[in-house]
């Protein structure tokens, strides 16, 4: 099938500064595809690259197989967005800032069609107020209503949780995940924090200083060599020296209270069992720590060098 | 009146001009039936066409409509507009010029203008609170009408009046006046004015002037002693 | 480019700030005409003074074809700041709320946004103009009756017949239209560089003072400015009070104002496709 989106030596210099640095991915229909990355890795810059804001210094931007620059209009129509905070007219009411929104993407709406997309987020009640009494969360909610109107087939967020409570958070991941596996619709979502990409995306991408970290499948980065297992057992000093003795001597981590971490595949980790319980040391719990988490910290960290997982 | 003023007529001709006795007295009478000429008049309405050359003033010739009331009520008013009119207009009007005030002629000579011989008559107001200084009347001892006067006045200098006749010549009454006065320069600050350059260009394609501004009115209809509201002059 | 301009309409009218300027005129316009109606004829003997030395000035001086004058001489200083107020709005003030970057993300062509931008911007300047014109003119004339009109000018003083009046203040209007058509394309410009709007409104101002004490000042080396200040042609209204009207110059003037507008939007729609949008 024919990937959504395709970026090819993408580069973008602001006077001098590299935000973005040959920059290369590809997201494929109904991908929830996460875009990961420290504040300031350039992440914003490229999603406003995708959505015509930011002209690339160079590179190609292709959207639905057409060119971003030739054919930007009906590359925007089949995109929605939603852009850092969710800004929109305080002195218009949720329902005048939909209908607006809605006649520039092209459509000439209906009152119902309109109320049943507030209805969807919620807002249904509110359509009468005026934004600038909404809450950080109603805003959030209302830009997505306005992002996704005109029915588009791909779905921009960029850092959809910021400033939201810990419920606005778990509703935003459900309506990503809606999104997708409901309405079929292709998302890409951008985040600084890898433990609500990792429970959303299929595919991500992690850049860094405007480079590209890894990209791959999420299940793919779970079963990578690079991951840690903790493993906590009755005696730990004497579990030391019989890992010290083995083939992962090299891999062995200080661990804290009591347990150990050692860096490995995860694969081995039966292998790994069998040699603890064959030297007569109890077992008490095996922990695959490969969630992305470190990973994702060790990465922008720059401790560790950049490996590239692809399908 | 006649009898007591011969001396002194005496004196001024003899210290101002030198000329005769009898001169002086023909001057005397010829004011005499000028004036009583225009006492025919007490009222009128006339109707005109008034036109205005000041070089700083932009004003298009308008109807107007003059009226006068003896002795000396005298107003010229544009219906429904703006008359600019010189200080001591009153002198357009001969009427007014003449009409209840005592003066003392002397006689001037004569002067020939185009077909007309003219009398020259010295005017010297009698009354000490009187405007004028000293008025010439260059008169036609045929039918005693005032054909050019040039008055001087206490505040607001010398005016010239040249008067043609027609239709109404019978009252002493001119089918047109044209009035020449001293005008001082006028100027506002450019700031106070907010000038538009493009206008200053157009404004100042106008020839200088000599100083003079003229005013002329031609009468085109005179309605003569048919009465005056008493309020109109207030 | 027709629903974007509907759009961008309802978005000035549904803001307070537009009907500031409604209400600002107002406000000024009655004051000068209560002045006027209350102390009208002392402003008249102290206007006039330059003239009565010399000249008896019978008639209605004080009409509302005057009030009307007066009104305009006043007010079109003052309008530019209403215009740059929405004008001046219009890029910075959706970057400063952080609504460009969302209205950009829509399938609409800057170049269309911008057009559509600016002339709601303009019919804005329209109306605000209209407004004006019913204020000072009608209600002047309701008041003060009509008559012929005075102008007292720095070397002439001019007068105008009653019947040949009316039509100047509808070509005034016009050239006022297009006078501050020029002030709005200017703060325009300005609001596509800015992230908030108050910088295009103070910008636009100092700009138009600026400009506008250099045409007054009566010094040689200003003079030679003048004619390249579009400042100095804005007041070409004024042209239409001669009699007769120099058409040249005052044409001159509009098409040096239209000029400008050109300028301005052009330099408005090529710095705006190439700018990138960080609000």
């Amino acid at each position: 099938m024919e990937p959504v989106i395709t970026v090819k030596h993408l580069v973008k210099n602001f006077n001098g500064l590299l935000a973005v640095d040959d920059l290369s991915f590809q997201v494929h229909p109904s991908d929830v595809y996460g875009f990961l990355g420290q504040n300031g890795a350039g992440k914003s810059t490229c999603i406003r690259m995708l959505l015509s804001l930011v002209t690339p210094s160079s590179g190609e931007i292709e959207l639905f197989g057409l060119n971003l620059k030739t054919h930007r209009k009906e590359i925007l129509q089949q995109v929605g967005a939603v852009v850092e905070r969710p800004d929109l007219y305080k002195y218009l009411t949720a329902f005048e800032n939909l209908s607006l929104f809605a006649r520039m993407s092209g459509l000439s709406p209906k009152k119902q069609l309109l109320m049943e997309q507030l209805e969807l987020v919620g807002l249904a009640d509110r359509a009468g107020s005026k934004v600038r009494t909404f809450s950080q969360g109603m805003k959030q909610r209302l830009g997505i209503a306005v992002a996704l109107v005109h029915n588009p087939r791909l779905v921009i967020l960029d850092e959809p949780t910021n400033g939201l409570d810990p419920q606005g958070i778990a509703d935003m991941r459900n309506l990503v995940l809606r999104l997708s596996r409901e309405m079929g619709k292709t998302v890409l979502v951008s985040s600084h924090l890898l433990g609500e990409i990792e429970q959303v995306a299929t595919r991500m991408l992690i850049i860094d200083k405007g480079k590209k970290m890894m990209e791959g499948t999420v299940s793919d980065l779970f079963h990578s060599t690079n991951c840690r297992v903790h493993i906590k057992v009755q005696d730990p000093e004497k579990t030391r020296q019989v890992i010290s003795a083995s083939k992962w001597s090299d891999a062995l981590e200080s661990g804290t209270d009591g347990a150990l971490v050692i860096r490995m595949d995860q694969f081995e980790v039966p292998e790994l069992s069998r040699l603890i319980i064959n030297a007569g040391i109890g077992l008490l719990s095996v922990r695959p720590a490969n969630s992305l988490e470190d990973y994702f910290l060790s990465l922008t960290a720059g401790k560790q060098h950049v490996a590239n997982f692809t399908n | 009146m006649k009898n007591l003023s011969i001396p002194l007529f005496c004196l001024c001709c003899l210290s101002f001009f030198c000329l005769s006795p009898a001169q002086a007295q023909d001057a005397n009478a010829l004011l005499a039936k000028v004036k009583a000429k225009l006492q025919q008049v007490d009222n009128y309405m006339a109707e005109g066409e008034m036109a205005t050359d000041v070089t700083f003033i932009n004003i298009a010739d308008s109807k107007v409509k003059v009226y006068f009331r003896q002795p000396d009520q005298f107003k010229i008013v544009k219906e429904d507009g703006i008359s600019i009119l010189p200080k001591g207009g009153m002198s357009v009007g001969l009427n007014s010029l003449l009409s209840g005030k005592e003066f003392i002629a002397v006689p001037g000579g004569y002067v020939q203008e185009g077909n007309n011989r003219l009398a020259v008559l010295k005017l010297l107001p009698v009354a000490e609170n009187n405007g004028v200084v000293l008025s010439t009347l260059y008169v036609n001892e045929k039918d005693a009408l005032v054909y050019r006067t040039i008055t001087t006045t206490k505040d607001n200098g010398t005016y010239e009046t040249s008067l043609q006749y027609g239709k109404y010549a019978s009252w002493g009454l001119p089918d047109k006046v044209f009035f020449v006065f001293n005008i001082s320069s006028y100027k506002l600050p450019k700031g106070v004015t907010m000038e538009y350059e493009g206008s200053k260009k157009a404004s100042a394609a106008k020839p200088a002037g000599d100083g003079k501004g003229r005013v002329s009115i031609t009468y085109s209809r005179y309605t003569i002693n048919k009465g005056l509201p008493a309020d109109l002059f207030k | 480019m027709l629903p974007i301009l509907q759009i961008e309409l309802f978005k000035i009218f549904k803001r307070p700030r537009t009907y500031i300027s409604f209400v600002a005129i107002g406000a000024i316009v009655v004051l000068i005409q209560l002045a006027f109606y209350a102390e009208g004829n002392n402003y008249m003997a102290f206007g006039l003074q330059s003239l009565t030395q010399s000249f008896d000035i019978q008639g209605k001086v004080l009409n509302g074809y005057l009030v009307c004058y007066i009104i305009l001489q006043t007010l079109l200083i003052h309008v530019p700041l209403l215009i740059a107020l929405v004008a001046g709005d219009q890029i910075a003030g959706e970057a400063n709320m952080g609504t460009l970057r969302l209205l950009l993300t829509k399938p609409v062509s800057r170049t269309s946004l911008l057009m559509a931008k600016f002339s709601a911007s303009t019919i804005y300047t329209l109306m605000l103009l209209v407004w004006m014109a019913f204020l000072a003119l009608l209600v002047s004339v309701l008041i003060f009756g009509t008559g012929d009109l005075m102008i007292l000018k720095s070397e002439e003083v001019v007068v105008l017949n009653k019947a040949d009046v009316l039509w100047r203040y509808f070509a005034a209007f016009g050239f006022a239209a297009i006078a501050m058509t020029t002030v709005a394309a200017l703060s325009f410009l300005l609001s596509i560089f800015a992230e908030n709007s108050i910088g295009p409104i103070v910008s636009t101002m100092s700009i138009i003072i600026l400009f506008t004490i250099l045409s007054t000042m009566d010094i040689p080396f200003f003079n030679a400015l003048k004619p390249y200040l579009f400042t100095t042609h804005m007041i070409g209204w004024k042209g239409f009070f001669d009699a007769p009207v120099s058409w040249s110059p005052v044409l001159g003037s509009a098409s040096i104002l239209v000029f400008h507008i050109f300028l301005f939007l052009a330099t408005s729609v090529i710095a705006f496709k190439r700018k990138d949008i960080l609000s």
